[in-house]
């Protein structure tokens, strides 16, 4: 076995350096940037085309960063058209000598006849959807309807199947079947141990700093490691590189401003902003419910183009939450968190060798509490900093990404008794590997992904974590699969006997075991006409080493650890259309999540080893719909949201307990209250239901200013949906009713 | 196309949010429990007063509290077919919580057998049998002079339950405190109990222990450093050997008295169309004091201010006072 794994790390180290070769003799290359000749955006997805006398075709298509590389090109002239939708179309004629790499940076300028809108629909819809990945953009973001003028990413996560949240506050998303301490959240690079805010319509990523942000629901590549379900891997957009932009938002629940522009014009630029809630001031006077929240977050970033090959940014962002969820009883215990992070980028192509390299290194902190702010019951904290090197090398039929990292998150967590037999623990985890994932283009429809991780995790030595990922197209269909093997370094224990209690604990495993998963995702999609697409994808995840709570008769708010495993499948529907002034999705998402507990006091209690059920975050259906059109220069959204109710456990009565351990007296041994439960989420809460509609208009006023008026409603038919339930006493806490929202955004 | 497909989603839209505005949806956790009664407690064949403690099962919390119980406790003898109605006696703990514990005068005899039953007005009734075990002998070879003291139990109850040895231990303060005029610590008694429960031997007619003194005293002095008293001056005043000779049923899983297994509901239980444990036993205890020489030379002192008599010093009788604190 240790051979073999030598085996696999030199076979890596050799495909490496295989691949890091420098660009062959006797052919020619084209790469560079291709940007946003307004505001020095970078531009996703451009077609750059290449061809020469003979009618030879060659091209790429620009990443996340506007990069593009075109490899392996014959010696002499060729024709250069980079096009992108909305975009006048760039042209050049290249001569190419023998071994020359060509540098470019292409500024695109916004077509005259097109605006933003036709843009917007007209980008890629359905087809970003592929294996478990989908990329959203800030105008995706902007679709769904929330209460405040901008839209936020966790609005339009929790519109895709799959998606599951306990309900409109907690900050606890669930993806396909995994925890929230399951999912890996990036901004810029940075880990976000708590990105998500206490109010459920608002994250660290509001849609105003977003440029892209990749949503990897499950069986994701190589490039990402440490959790085993999803990962949100968000990138902001770059400060505006020619001119000074502020922009100002009100509304019920939060307000924002941006700062942004050029520290040196077309070469560096800032972007900071900041939103903080006024929900606790404002939407609290009209709205029929206690809503004690607050939270806010504040970004900065700075990004330089130092030349045509060098980039570098350093991005922070400081997010702060504070509230009690249990609104029948405000004075419930008190749950707050900070997150603050700072990283820092270099995007570099390296002279002569057909790669794109990245280098990130950051700092995570994130520190949670429960209880009084002064002496808190709780607390849980991770600080450690990534070092991470991505580099690609692109070949003409094979692009080879590779690289390698190291982290070392310290935790620390004070339990006061939550779980009995885990109180304090402090651990600092070194984790450290490299990856190599070659996609290889076997045919110009089909495409594969082989990726392998070596990860070293100190005591637990050394582990290998390899993935697939393979397309085919065949005209309009797409099919994928994918897959792989997933591990997880640090725990994040939560008790979800109870969903107002989202105070997670973050530690090393506490029996040494590392939780992992095995994924595999089966997709398809077709796009039978222009702007319809239709997807299906099937997924299966098994997850092993899961930490729960105990099940136990004492009406007690602690509870000890179980180990458990569990599985998570399902299948996901979506269907799209999107014509001139319409946007439109449905989606289905059918899923069954099974967790398998082994407890000591099992065998006794129900008769087996082990007790399968469905935890309480297994959302059997979900249904959401999406419509957005352009009526009279108004955008009009709507949202209907449907999922199926929740587990949870139900009580058959309550009686008392009393330990016959000896010779006990029961006149003046007074025993303790005993709760009489069912097997374990048995029984279902309602299902969940809600419309949300939002309309805005922008009014332009200057040139270069704008006012943007939003109004909607939230709840629209003032559904009583239920968020939490307490089984003890029957009384129910009902997420938000019907809330009228308007908001006015300038720009200028 | 495009009209017609924008004004049926919208319809389809408005159609769903009108059907699905329905008020709310009412739930009950609470399904119900048709097992009317919890009872714990067992008979007592030293006992002149039987006691049980009675739960209604209920679909709300605080069972605990005072008032009526719809509950009507009687017991037979199925040996001899002697009946008795037991009295509800409400007793308030040290918790304040309420309980209601059924009492009867009787001694429950050796080997008999009897049924407890607990009937609820509109006819749902609890009910347990249980047998009493046979009486016992406790035979102490060489108790005085020996540091390991064999024990034989002769008889055949089916089980030993909380089968424990005492010490009744307390600190011996030095008669001269040095330096000179400092303050002589008190005389504190502090019973340490080590539990002998798993450790028999089968004999042809019972069981075997083995008192290991020595090993004991380890523990004694460990139980006197967590009390933050001075284990290097203590002494004996007694030595208790104790244990209840159980029925049959009184057997919990893996046998161990884990609470945190045996709370939940059934996994401890020989209540028909109930839940809790009713069982039959008696309490037995032996006691002896070893020689000075023994006590010497397993380590105890066997001189001070504290006499190993009953005696009219407080230090004496002072419980081991928490001192967690005193050195911050």
């Amino acid at each position: 076995m240790a051979l073999l794994r030598r085996c696999s790390v030199l076979f890596a180290i050799a495909l490496i350096l295989v691949c890091v070769q420098p660009i062959n003799a006797q052919t020619a290359t084209v790469r560079g940037f291709v940007t946003d000749a307004s505001d020095g955006q970078p531009l996703q997805g451009v077609n750059i085309a290449l061809r020469d006398a003979t009618g030879n075709l060659r091209g790429g298509v620009a990443n996340d960063d506007g990069f593009f590389i075109v490899v392996r090109l014959q010696p002499g002239r060729w024709f250069l058209q980079a096009s992108f939708i909305g975009y006048e179309t760039f042209a050049d004629t290249l001569d190419l000598a023998e071994d020359q790499v060509e540098q470019l940076s292409i500024m695109l300028r916004i077509g005259a006849e097109l605006d933003a809108v036709v843009v917007e629909g007209e980008r890629e819809g359905g087809a970003m959807v592929a294996a478990g990945v989908q990329t959203v953009r800030p105008a995706d973001v902007d679709l769904v309807p929330t209460p405040d003028v901008s839209g936020d990413l966790v609005s339009y996560l929790s519109a895709m199947p799959g998606v599951v949240s306990i309900g409109d506050r907690g900050g606890q998303v669930f993806i396909r079947g995994g925890e929230p301490s399951h999912n890996l959240a990036l901004l810029d690079g940075m880990y976000i141990y708590q990105p998500f805010h206490i109010l459920g319509f608002y994250s660290a990523f509001s849609s105003d700093i977003l440029r892209n942000a990749d949503i990897h629901a499950g069986a994701f590549s190589s490039k990402y490691s440490g959790r085993m379900s999803s990962v949100i891997d968000v990138h902001t957009r770059n400060g505006n590189l020619q001119e000074s932009r502020r922009t100002f938002s009100f509304a019920p629940f939060v307000s924002m401003g941006i700062l942004e522009g050029p520290v040196k014009r077309g070469r560096m630029s800032y972007l900071f902003s900041g939103r903080a809630s006024t929900i606790e001031r404002v939407a609290s006077s009209y709205i029929d419910q206690p809503v004690p929240y607050t939270f806010g977050d504040f970004f900065g970033k700075v990004h330089w183009t130092i030349n045509d090959s060098h980039q570098a940014s350093v991005s922070a962002i400081h997010t702060y939450d504070q509230g009690t969820l249990d609104t029948v009883n405000p004075d419930s215990d008190e749950i707050r968190w900070h997150n603050t992070a700072y990283g820092a980028r270099w995007l570099v192509v390296p002279p002569g060798l057909p790669m794109l390299g990245e280098v990130l290194f950051s700092v995570s902190i994130l520190n949670m509490e429960r209880g009084p702010s002064e002496e808190p019951d709780r607390s849980s904290a991770i600080e450690g900093f990534n070092l991470t090197v991505n580099l690609t090398n692109y070949g003409r039929r094979t692009n080879v990404d590779w690289g390698f990292y190291l982290r070392a998150p310290r935790l620390d967590a004070s339990l006061d008794g939550l779980f009995q037999n885990l109180d304090f623990s402090s651990d600092r985890i070194l984790s450290t590997g490299a990856y190599f994932e070659p996609e290889i283009r076997f045919t110009p429809s089909l495409r594969g992904r082989f990726g392998l991780i070596a990860e070293f995790l100190g005591d637990q030595g050394f582990h290998f974590e390899p993935r697939l990922r393979v397309l085919y197209e065949l005209g309009s269909h797409r099919f994928s699969i994918a897959g792989g093997l997933y591990r997880q370094e640090m725990v994040g224990l939560n008790d979800r006997r109870d969903a107002t209690n989202v105070f997670t604990a973050w530690t090393g495993s506490p029996t040494g075991s590392l939780p992992n998963s095995i994924h595999a995702l089966l997709g398809y999609s077709i796009s039978p006409r222009p702007g319809l697409n239709l997807s299906a994808e099937l997924f299966y995840k098994h997850f092993s080493n899961l930490f729960v709570s105990e099940w136990t008769a004492f009406p007690r708010f602690t509870t000890r650890l179980q180990e458990a495993s569990g599985r998570a499948m399902g299948i996901d529907l979506r269907m799209e259309l999107q014509r001139d002034h319409f946007y439109g999705f449905v989606n289905y998402g059918l899923s069954s999540v099974e967790y398998n507990a082994m407890q000591e006091t099992l065998p006794v209690w129900f008769g087996s080893n082990e007790v399968r059920y469905r935890p309480p975050h297994d959302r059997r259906h979900q249904i959401n719909a999406l419509l957005s059109f352009t009526w009279k220069n108004i955008d009009f959204s709507a949202r209907w949201n449907f999922g199926s109710g929740l587990p949870y456990s139900r009580i058959r009565g309550f009686d008392g307990f009393v330990l016959m351990d000896g010779p006990v007296d029961v006149s003046t041994e007074p025993g303790t209250a005993r709760v009489i439960y069912d097997r374990p989420y048995e029984g279902l809460l309602p299902s969940y239901h809600r419309l949300d509609l939002s309309m805005d208009r922008i009014f332009q006023y200057r040139d270069d200013s704008f006012v943007t008026i939003q109004a909607g409603v939230i709840n629209v038919y003032n559904r009583s949906n239920i968020f939490s339930l307490d089984v003890f006493t029957a009384e129910r806490n009902n997420q938000l009713p019907i809330i009228p929202t308007a908001g006015i955004k300038f720009e200028f | 196309m495009f009209r017609i497909y924008f004004a049926s989603t919208g319809v389809i839209l408005l159609s769903m949010a009108i059907v699905l505005s329905s008020c709310e949806q009412s739930i009950d956790p609470i399904i119900g429990e048709d097992r009317p009664f919890t009872l714990w407690g067992y008979l007592d064949a030293h006992a002149d007063i039987q006691r049980v403690r009675v739960f209604s099962i209920e679909d709300r919390l605080g069972v605990d509290r005072s008032g009526p119980l719809d509950a009507v406790v009687s017991s037979k003898n199925l040996t001899t077919g002697e009946e008795y109605k037991w009295v509800n006696r409400e007793i308030v703990y040290r918790d304040s919580s309420v309980g209601h514990v059924f009492e009867a005068e009787f001694r429950a005899r050796y080997e008999h057998s009897y049924r407890l039953s607990v009937r609820r007005s509109d006819g749902e009734e609890s009910s347990a049998e249980v047998t009493i075990p046979p009486p016992v002998e406790v035979e102490l070879i060489d108790e005085r002079d020996r540091v390991i003291v064999p024990v034989h139990i002769h008889g055949k109850p089916p089980r030993l339950v909380d089968v424990t040895v005492t010490y009744d231990a307390i600190t011996l303060p030095p008669a001269n405190p040095w330096p000179p005029g400092s303050t002589t610590p008190p005389a504190v008694l502090l019973p340490v109990e080590v539990s002998y429960s798993g450790k028999e031997e089968p004999l042809e007619d019972g069981w075997r222990y083995e008192i290991n003194l020595r090993d004991d005293f380890a523990l004694v002095q460990e139980e006197f450093e967590l009390s933050c008293l001075s284990p290097d001056h203590i002494a004996l005043r007694r030595i208790y050997f104790r244990f209840l000779a159980a029925d049959a049923q009184w057997a919990p899983p893996n046998d161990s008295f884990d609470p945190d297994l045996l709370i939940e509901p059934g996994t401890f239980s020989n209540v028909e169309n109930g839940y809790g444990f009713f069982g039959g036993g008696y309490t037995v205890t032996t006691a002896w004091i070893p020689t000075g020489a023994i006590l010497g030379s397993i380590g105890y002192r066997t001189a001070g201010p504290c006499s190993f008599g009953p005696q009219n010093i407080p230090d004496c009788q002072l419980p081991p006072e928490p001192c967690l604190d005193r050195d911050g």
